[in-house]
């Protein structure tokens, strides 16, 4: 197991500055990931991490030492790429084997830890096949199983799930966590689907534009976002954002879009901030009620567990996620924001307050 | 338009192209194999006394064997040198990307561009004064220079269409550049390498200007410069030439019907996604 540590990095291309300064800490044997829209350096990062790119400025350490200068077949890290590449003109067996083969390993312990890695991800069945007669999700077992083979120090993941349909993708995801528990590995795993980076985590580190927005486990990056980035980042559907004034300071109460809200009394308030809520912090109700504000469904969308629900109230727009089932559009419903849920922002800043 | 008629209308056009295309050649092996008394008749059917005498007399008259296996040997190692240092320029330039790539393949372009007539002169004063007259080295040496542009800028592409996702994985496993090369991107590219090099030998086979300029005997004399010394003072031999022009035919076209899938697939790479 290894701990990685990143000291400053910045990366340029052609002048641009795609990576403005990171600072990381990844643990022993933690799985950690990179979250981001696509362009915010995430996957630059990794390049760094694996050597295949270098930094304009910046160190890498494996376990305090410097590997900044090593190439990658020194640094003993393995990748899984998104498109897998697979080497398409050798049988899933050599593909595995590749790397042991590089090392110049004995035939024997090949053909041994071939099979055993085999087993692991189950392809023990198609060992003779060709890539291009397995399926996608196959592909991305040999692509594991290549990366496994080696005993890496470090485990370099780039979006391995993404080019898989959403069904297999949940499969493959319990199946990466088995097998993170099983081999303890330290990895770096990048996405953009914040589901999957909750999911599988340790701990999610959110980019945006070059610089890492908030770092830490993800249920807290879910309950306290760090900025209005990371809290429209994370959470699905997306937080609702709207304009809050402060009414009153003692007790503290916000005007939210017309809504008064009493909140508590430790919190910081500004005069003018942006008020988010979730779409599942918001109580729905077909029956009137005093504490509750009404409103009209516009869309409702069933999704058997729970419905999503866009209703509209005072000419202002809200997700909810409800349990309700008897909610069509057009209905009145009536609702209410569950104060300690609502999360405030400097609307300057945009930081949390 | 019925859908017989359709038909029928596909193959009548077909049929005219291939009768366009492969008549010169069929009336050259029909040709081949007359006896010189029936050479003048038109329209050239098929011979009313079939006959081997010109087939004999190209090997038994000329030192038509010695020529055959100069070409061969010309042709083959100018295929096997322009794959080997095209391929290692065209994964420099296509996959390490140096600076100044595209500038250095315009470059390569530009050597193709002159005519080689335009070049002979001084081509052949080098040669002479390497002493490399009426060698096949010569020939090879000169034949590698002409189709590197070729065989650099089909392979450069070649390469490029391969995801470099591969490069990078292999990298990550542990291999050197050249590694990757011959481990990854040379067995990938394999159909890639088989169009080339049919192209190439095709070019090394054919060639008349460079070979009939350096070459002055036997020793190093090719194919196409052998023929057009056929002609005596006093007679044409049309059916020597005939003769000796299909013996030298058959080959390239048996390579290519035995490639022609990977030369098919090299050609057409890249194209679509696969």
């Amino acid at each position: 197991m290894t701990k990685v540590e990143l000291k400053g990095i910045r990366k340029s291309f052609d002048g641009t500055e795609v990576i403005k300064g990171v600072d990381l800490l990844i643990e022993k044997g933690e799985f950690f990931t990179f979250l981001g829209p696509s362009g915010c350096g995430k996957s630059t990062l990794l390049n760094i991490v694996a050597g295949l790119e270098e930094p304009t400025t910046g160190r890498i350490y494996f376990d305090d030492r410097d590997v900044t200068d090593l190439p990658p077949p020194q640094r003993d890290v393995a990748m899984v790429f998104q498109s897998y590449a697979l080497y398409p003109h050798m049988s899933v067996f050599e593909n595995i084997a590749f790397p042991l083969r590089v090392r110049k390993e004995s035939h024997h312990v090949v053909e041994e830890e071939v099979r055993k890695v085999a087993a692991l991800v189950g392809l023990e069945r198609h060992l003779a096949k060709r890539p291009s007669q397995l399926s996608g999700g196959e592909r991305q077992r040999v692509a594991l199983g290549r990366a496994i083979v080696r005993r890496p120090r470090v485990f370099l993941m780039d979006e391995p799930l993404s080019n898989l349909d959403a069904r297999l993708r949940i499969t493959m995801r319990t199946e990466l966590k088995r097998l993170h528990r099983e081999l303890s590995i330290t990895t770096i795993y990048v996405t953009h689907d914040q589901e999957e980076a909750m999911s599988l985590s340790d701990r999610v580190a959110v980019f945006h534009g070059g610089r890492i927005q908030q770092c830490g486990p993800a249920i807290e990056l879910y309950r306290r976002p760090a900025n209005l980035f990371v809290a429209r980042f994370i959470g699905s559907p997306p937080m609702n954002v709207m304009e809050a004034r402060l009414v009153s300071r003692m007790p503290p109460v916000v005007d939210v879009k017309g809504i008064r809200v009493e909140l508590a009394r430790d919190r910081e308030f500004k005069d003018r901030m942006l008020a988010g809520i979730r779409p599942e912090d918001v109580e729905l109700s077909s029956t009137p009620s005093p504490s509750m504000v009404e409103a009209v469904v516009d869309v409702a969308e069933p999704l058997g567990v729970y419905q999503l629900v866009e209703i509209v109230y005072n000419g202002s727009r809200l997700m909810v996620r409800t349990e309700l089932e008897d909610i069509r559009a057009g209905q009145r419903v009536y609702f209410k924001l569950i104060p300690e849920r609502i999360h405030l922002f400097d609307p300057q800043t945009e930081r949390r307050l | 338009m019925s859908r017989t008629l359709k038909k029928a209308l596909n193959w009548l056009v077909l049929c005219v192209v291939v009768l366009w295309s492969v008549a010169p050649f069929v009336w050259q092996i029909i040709t081949s194999f007359k006896p010189s008394a029936e050479l003048a008749t038109l329209p050239p059917l098929l011979p009313a006394s079939p006959t081997l005498d010109n087939y004999i007399s190209v090997f038994s008259d000329r030192p038509f064997g010695r020529i055959i296996l100069n070409s061969l040997v010309v042709a083959s190692l100018t295929t096997v040198l322009s794959i080997l240092v095209g391929s290692l320029a065209a994964f420099g330039l296509a996959v390490l990307k140096p600076r100044g790539g595209y500038l250095f393949l315009g470059f390569v372009l530009t050597v193709s561009m002159f005519p080689p007539i335009s070049t002979v002169s001084p081509l052949y004063i080098i040669i002479r004064e390497l002493g490399l007259r009426d060698t096949v080295l010569a020939l090879i040496i000169t034949y590698t220079t002409f189709s590197l542009p070729l065989t650099i800028w089909i392979l450069t592409n070649f390469f490029r269409s391969i995801p470099r996702e591969l490069y990078l994985s292999a990298r990550v496993d542990g291999c050197t550049s050249f590694q990757i090369f011959y481990r990854i991107f040379l067995p990938v590219a394999a159909p890639g390498l088989f169009a080339t090099a049919i192209l190439v030998f095709i070019f090394a086979w054919n060639e008349f200007l460079f070979a009939l300029t350096f070459t002055s005997t036997v020793r190093a004399r090719t194919v196409p410069v052998e023929i057009a010394l056929f002609p005596g003072v006093h007679e044409m031999p049309w059916a020597e030439i005939a003769a000796a022009s299909v013996i030298v035919t058959v080959p390239v076209v048996l390579l290519v019907f035995l490639f022609q899938r990977r030369i098919i697939e090299g050609l057409t790479a890249g194209a679509v996604k696969r």
